[in-house]
């Protein structure tokens, strides 16, 4: 017979049997590894989880802040950095409102009227989570107090 | 629906086409060779010598580098291909999980090891292997006619079918409003590109939300459209460039090519042997013709 064409074959009982067990047991730990894990959420190093990429790329805040009359800060420029290339990547890339706050710090040293105004929001698993909305000057020691409090993760 | 029918319409059908069906191996030896080119590319310089931290990882490295290329060639290809399976099983869970290389915990290295062991359940060393070589001279040698290469299917539908639940629970992992807002990719992206800056990318938000519903909406088409051979036309080609976008986007490793290898197993293995023999045809006459 050639190649090439789709056969059935004559099994002995015993290969069918565990044709049939291993295909059964097998389909059925691949589908319940997701189930387990992921409906059940219970804990498990057996079972697996098809949840790609779930744990990358989430910890990124969005931040911008502001001049009292509303204009927004350039923070590379403000704290002596030729552009946004050239400043070092703790400037850039703010991980976690702890990072915001150390930077609206630096700025609001550099700011004359020591009024700086932050929107920031973060990055979770799912939706962008708010932490600030641009409402307080964050310069004055106490709100900036209150942002500190509870927000850094 | 009573027993007589249940037997008839589903018992037998699936003893037939699936259990007892047997078909060109051609698919599952291109599947072998690409699977184990994968397993390389991922683990060969972390389980070498020289990058092995203590006795244990060093035995482990010479089992390694002796099942893997006795698979890649063909060489005694079932043994082979199941010692590489249960060599992966160590990776992932006792090097991995038991004693905490996190990395090697990843989906990415879980799907070679789940796809390596459901292969070694096929006849994948009956084409492109040196045990068909040496099959093919034993029987010339013999004035036997050769052997068909032909064998049992169903490894590869469970292959296939751990294919449909990876794309099933990816999306309904991502039917959830942080991912469909858009939220999710814009995270990523500014993650791996743009830092803390907002891109200033006309429509980056709506940009990011369809991209979030297209991704979602292509996950449960392949989940589906993969098992049908006239939707598999264009739904193969859209797959191989998703994940040819994930992986040039994200550090993703091996995942994609992965995937991109495990689409073998949707193929019929009678069509893609015949290509293949049509392929080669096409040069037999005239070796050096361009």
């Amino acid at each position: 017979m050639a190649s090439g064409e789709t056969t059935k074959t004559s099994l002995s009982r015993i290969q069918l049997i565990y044709r049939i067990g291993a295909f059964v047991l097998l389909s059925a730990f691949m589908a319940f590894g997701p189930f387990y894990r992921q409906v059940l959420k219970k804990r498990s190093i057996i079972f697996r989880q098809w949840t790609p990429y779930h744990g990358i790329g989430w910890n990124v805040c969005d931040a911008q802040w502001y001049y009292r009359n509303g204009q927004e800060i350039n923070r590379y420029k403000l704290l002596k950095h030729k552009d946004k290339e050239s400043a070092p990547k703790s400037l850039r890339h703010l991980k976690t409102m702890k990072d915001v706050n150390r930077v609206t710090k630096q700025l609001c040293n550099r700011v004359e009227d020591k009024h700086v105004r932050l929107k920031a929001r973060c990055g979770s698993g799912g939706s962008w989570v708010e932490k600030d909305y641009g409402k307080k000057n964050l310069c004055k020691q106490s709100d900036r107090r209150n942002t500190d409090k509870g927000r850094s993760r | 629906m009573s027993l007589s029918l249940l037997k008839n319409k589903l018992w037998a059908p699936f003893i037939e086409h699936v259990i007892a069906a047997e078909a060109s191996t051609r698919s599952a030896a291109l599947l072998r060779i690409g699977l184990c080119a994968l397993i390389w590319s991922r683990w060969a310089q972390w389980v070498a010598p020289f990058s092995a931290p203590d006795a244990e990882r060093m035995w482990f490295s010479v089992y390694f580098f002796i099942v893997t290329p006795m698979m890649f060639f063909g060489i005694f290809t079932r043994i082979a291909t199941a010692l590489t399976a249960l060599g992966l099983l160590v990776i992932y869970y006792y090097f991995g999980h038991h004693q905490g290389v996190e990395p090697w915990t990843h989906h990415h290295t879980y799907l070679l090891t789940i796809s390596t062991c459901l292969l070694a359940l096929s006849d994948c060393g009956r084409s492109y292997s040196f045990d068909r070589y040496r099959q093919i001279k034993r029987y010339l040698k013999r004035g036997l006619q050769i052997p068909a290469e032909i064998g049992p299917r169903w490894p590869l539908m469970l292959i296939a079918i751990q294919v449909s639940l990876i794309y099933f629970w990816s999306a309904l992992d991502k039917s959830r409003v942080g991912y469909l807002s858009g939220d999710r990719l814009e995270q990523m992206l500014m993650f791996f590109y743009f830092g803390s800056d907002y891109p200033n990318i006309p429509f980056f938000q709506p940009i990011m939300q369809i991209s979030a519903w297209l991704t979602v909406l292509l996950e449960y088409l392949l989940v589906v459209g993969l098992w049908f051979r006239r939707a598999q036309r264009w739904l193969i080609p859209i797959g191989i460039i998703f994940h040819g976008l994930i992986y040039y986007c994200f550090p993703v490793s091996t995942f994609s090519l992965s995937m991109w290898v495990l689409y073998l197993a949707f193929i019929d293995p009678n069509v893609l042997h015949r290509f293949l023999d049509d392929l080669q045809k096409s040069s037999a006459d005239n070796p050096t013709a361009a």
